[in-house]
């Protein structure tokens, strides 16, 4: 029973995962040609050897293949002859076509601008689909003007055409960028990042392996505290004790959690305060075998493990509280009331097992969120895990490492929802009955 | 469930308390705080400010720029070079390289070496784009014993800057199989991508073993640890042939720190705390409060003018801006000591021209041009990764709101900002400008060559303002040079294709560990191997 369960979640995983990939993949190379593109062009103010640098970088994302396994584009652009052999200018085709809705004309313009020794402002204009001024001494001016002057009046034309709004289907097989990237992904290759060409594989284990140091603490500290203390809450409730405890724990969950690490910081590693642990990072851990480097780290791990399970810790004992106290006005209670049991009989025997269902439903946003770490707490305290990983990836546009961790993200929620629903199997003794 | 609960209580506090431990503040390491990691330590795989520094500190070039006198001096060549004139055009750079010279103490720099580094910074796919135009000057090179001339066709005031500035890598290292000893410079900067050996070598060199294990440079350090994000430490070579040579007034050979700990840290408040617990020894600039702060509580603090400065763009083919009386008037109504205050706590200096280091007269007449009757609209496009500038951006909007301009602030991330100033998405800009200190060429930043696709981002043409960048890029004449940039400067002031503000401070802050720091005009303002602990 349990292996069909994980089964089952296993194949409902694979095509959610397959299109969320897709998605973000269909999104992101497009984007990813723009920004490497002008990144070139921005930093080489001569731009001597852009074509060479541009073309290089197509050659290695394969950008002159389709994108995925079929395209559902305007008539005219599927019947486009040079569809993705110069994805550079790929921007100027579409709009040129839109306008014009001649791709025979719009194929002949686009290989003359490829083709001819034009000059690279020039072509900068015709990138920004600028109009082109015809220079007396410009080389091409003598042969191609009538070419020019219809991208000019191309580029003014608002003429509506209806082959613009009608669309083609085309089926490109496995032979497109998706595929490709796929099959290296199963294959256990991730990649290269553009921003520093290190693989994929290293630079992501390295990050998870950071965040999962903090996780681990973090989950743990988060269910076993939050259940203990909702519990304890729970038993003494009409102790003065529990009930600052009580409104303790609401008041730390609105602390915004980029406040309370400066706060943390403040107070524990500066010598004004406290001054009981380092500030930042990992350390240097000189130890090799993995107990005496887990306790050489410790101090390191303690205040961002704070930082990152508070939040869910109070949300773990209010959830537990609530439902510690929902069990106990049910029937059952008062039946075991009645037979003479103790309120402590009843907690640990019947309420607590009762009660934990809604504590298991947690579980997988919980497991997500510590899993994909936290960049605020992993940018205040310099760890280099997956949280930092994340934003730097999107500042830098390093798409090949984002969609590596959109792949993360899926498997952990997916980890996430089968561990909540091996929970409930556990300890739902109704699930094993129904075998 | 009780004793469970007491139980696992217990056992968490214990563990945060038994996790309490002082980290050993006491090292005998410089530690000094950085934002961001390498991404390399491959000279021409290097990117940012980190790679590039740190490479400085591990490979040497010919010659380079003292950070204490500020001039071109000699590190693998005994002197910068000796520059003569063929004919006309036609210039040699000559280099004498250093006996002593070595990558290690079993392998000499040689001629061969100087020949390859060359060769592979003008071999496109191992540099950085752009780099290989920097040197297309550089016509051929020869070596003869231990004397190395470049030769030009082109002349450049800057190119003996050009010339000594690649990094000396070993080849019997960085290209086994020798395989660039087979084409000559013209060959490599026209190469086909077809060509299998050359092919074969971009492939074994753009290796990642050359990024992180294999660093091999002839400069005082060596890599001696690298923790991904974490830091970078770097070790003095304790046989360094540099040492042997005693020329502590060259700042590249005067390398004291013995072990130099970069640690990564992108939040300041973080870097803050890290100093005052002594896990850091040096941070670089913070907010002035913090500096007060810290100054009072025994930290040293030390500002260094940056060869620098932050300016107002304008874009000369806007409606409004198009006529130079509308960017002066727009100047006119710029309170540049309200910017200065306001935004950089009184640090730097107010400057009225860009060129940095040098007397110019720069005195602007105000010629008293009437606000506008109409409101005007204007945008003002701005890198929203740099704090003072939105603040300069407020303080300009509701500077000119009062004289009936409406400016409309547009924030934009710096890949997004430099795309809107390539396609002209605005009326004003800001931006900064740092440099080296060499005598600056405005080529690229306001030549009407650069308008369309270049940076001259302002769209500014002027054939006057033409004439002079192309004097001041021929002319080899110290002298002669400060009278075209007079006139210039006169030129940009008439013009006002750029405002310029302010030239501002970088600061640093360490602790009482460092005995002796010296501070630089040029970038990054300070040379981390001369501190002293």
């Amino acid at each position: 029973m349990m292996l069909r369960l994980i089964l089952k979640r296993f194949l409902i995983f694979i095509p959610s995962a397959f299109l969320t990939l897709s998605l973000c993949f269909w999104l992101g190379q497009d984007a990813l040609v723009e920004h490497y593109i002008s990144n070139i062009e921005s930093k080489n103010a001569e731009r001597s050897n852009d074509d060479f640098l541009i073309q290089q970088f197509e050659k290695a994302y394969h950008l002159n293949l389709p994108l995925y396994y079929f395209d559902l584009d305007n008539q005219n652009y599927g019947n486009l002859e040079l569809q993705g052999q110069y994805p550079y200018w790929e921007r100027v085709i579409k709009n040129l076509l839109y306008k014009s809705a001649d791709p025979s004309k719009v194929t002949e313009f686009i290989e003359f601008i490829h083709n001819s020794e034009m000059d690279i402002s020039t072509k900068e204009i015709v990138k920004s689909l600028k109009p082109i001024k015809l220079e007396n001494n410009s080389a091409y001016n003598l042969t191609n003007s009538a070419l020019i002057d219809w991208y000019n009046t191309t580029l003014t034309s608002h003429q509506i055409h209806l082959s613009n709004y009608l669309f083609k289907f085309r089926w490109n097989g496995t032979n497109n960028q998706f595929h490709r990237w796929i099959s290296q992904l199963i294959q256990g290759d991730l990649g290269r990042s553009i921003h520093s060409q290190n693989l994929i594989n290293d630079k992501l284990f390295t990050a998870l392996l950071n965040t999962l140091k903090i996780s681990i603490l973090s989950l743990i500290l988060i269910f076993s505290l939050g259940l203990s203390l909702a519990y304890l809450v729970f038993k003494y409730q009409d102790s003065k004790i529990a009930m600052v405890l009580d409104q303790f724990m609401y008041l730390i969950y609105a602390i915004p959690n980029f406040w309370l690490a400066s706060i943390l910081i403040l107070l524990f590693t500066t010598p004004q305060f406290l001054n009981w642990f380092p500030a930042f990072g990992f350390g240097e851990i000189n130890e090799t075998s993995l107990l005496n480097s887990t306790i050489e780290t410790l101090p390191y791990l303690i205040l961002p493990t704070i930082c990152l399970s508070y939040g869910a810790l109070a949300m773990v004992y209010a959830h537990a509280l609530d439902a510690f106290k929902s069990e106990s006005e049910k029937q059952y209670v008062l039946t075991a009331r009645s037979k003479g049991l103790s309120l402590y009989q009843i907690l640990n025997h019947h309420i607590f097992k009762n009660a934990v269902f809604p504590i298991i439903s947690l579980v997988s946003g919980i497991f997500l969120f510590v899993i994909s770490g936290s960049f605020i707490v992993e940018h205040i305290f310099a760890i280099p895990g997956i949280g930092k990983l994340t934003i730097d990836s999107i500042l830098m546009r390093d798409y090949p490492v984002l969609y590596a961790l959109i792949l993360l993200f899926s498997v952990g929620a997916f980890s996430g929802y089968l561990l909540s629903d091996l929970l409930y199997y556990f300890f739902d003794p109704r699930l094993k009955a129904q075998k | 469930m009780m004793r469970l609960s007491i139980i696992q209580i217990t056992t968490i506090s214990l563990l945060f308390f038994l996790a309490c431990k002082k980290v050993n503040t006491e090292q005998n390491d410089l530690r000094i705080a950085l934002k961001n990691d390498a991404n390399s330590l491959n000279p021409l795989h290097a990117r940012g400010f980190t790679a590039n520094y740190l490479n400085m500190q591990i490979f040497q070039t010919l010659a380079g720029i003292d950070y204490n006198s500020l001039k071109l001096v000699g590190m693998a060549a005994q002197s910068p070079p000796l520059v003569s004139k063929l004919n006309d055009t036609s210039w040699v750079y000559q280099f004498v390289l250093r006996n002593e010279a070595r990558f290690s103490a079993e392998l000499p720099l040689e001629m061969e070496d100087v020949i390859f580094s060359f060769k592979l910074v003008n071999l496109e796919g191992t540099s950085y784009p752009g780099a290989s135009s920097y040197y297309q000057f550089i016509d051929s090179i020869n070596t003869s014993n231990d004397t190395i001339q470049f030769f030009s066709q082109k002349t450049y005031f800057l190119n003996e800057y050009s010339c000594s500035d690649f990094y000396l890598m070993p080849r019997k290292v960085y290209d086994e199989e020798n395989i660039l000893e087979n084409y000559t410079l013209k060959e490599l900067r026209e190469f086909n991508d077809n060509d299998t050996l050359i092919s074969r070598f971009l492939r074994l060199f753009n290796d990642k073993r050359f990024d992180k294990n294999i660093i091999v440079g002839s400069g005082p350090y060596r890599l001696k640890k690298w923790n991904d994000n974490q830091n970078i430490e770097l070790e003095r070579k304790s046989d360094w042939w540099g040492k042997k040579l005693n020329l502590s007034d060259n700042s590249y050979f005067d390398a004291k720190t013995q072990i130099i700990n970069y640690k990564f840290i992108p939040e300041k408040g973080t870097q803050i705390a890290a100093l005052k617990s002594g896990e850091i020894d040096l941070i670089l600039g913070a907010n002035r409060t913090d500096i007060n702060a810290l100054e009072k509580n025994g930290f040293q603090v030390r500002d260094q003018l940056k060869h620098a400065f932050e300016y107002v763009g304008f874009n000369c083919q806007s409606e409004f801006l198009k006529k130079k009386e509308n960017r002066q008037l727009i100047c006119q109504y710029i309170d540049k000591s309200l910017i200065f205050e306001n935004v950089f706590q009184s640090n730097g200096k107010i400057i009225d021209h860009p060129i940095l280091g040098q007397e110019m007269d720069a005195e602007y007449i105000v010629k008293q041009i009437k606000s506008p009757n109409e409101p005007i609209q204007l945008d003002l496009l701005f890198n929203t990764n740099d704090e003072n500038r939105k603040s300069i951006a407020l303080l300009l909007k509701q500077e000119l709101k009062q004289h009936n301009i409406d400016i409309t602030i547009k924030g934009k991330e710096r890949g997004e900002y430099l795309k809107a100033l390539k396609d002209g998405e605005f009326d004003l800009y800001l931006a900064g400008i740092q440099k080296a200190p060499i005598p600056p060429d405005f080529y690229n930043m306001l030549h009407s060559d650069n308008i369309e696709g270049g940076r001259n981002y302002t769209n500014f043409s002027s054939s006057k303002a033409d004439s002079l960048i192309e004097s001041i890029q021929l002319s080899s004449n110290e002298k002669d040079r400060k009278v075209l940039y007079q006139s210039l400067v006169d030129e940009l002031i008439e013009e006002k294709p750029v405002f310029i503000l302010v030239q501002p401070t970088e600061t640093f802050v360490f602790s009482k560990r460092i005995k002796a720091f010296k501070s630089s005009r040029y970038r990054p303002h300070f040379w981390a191997p001369t501190v002293e602990l």
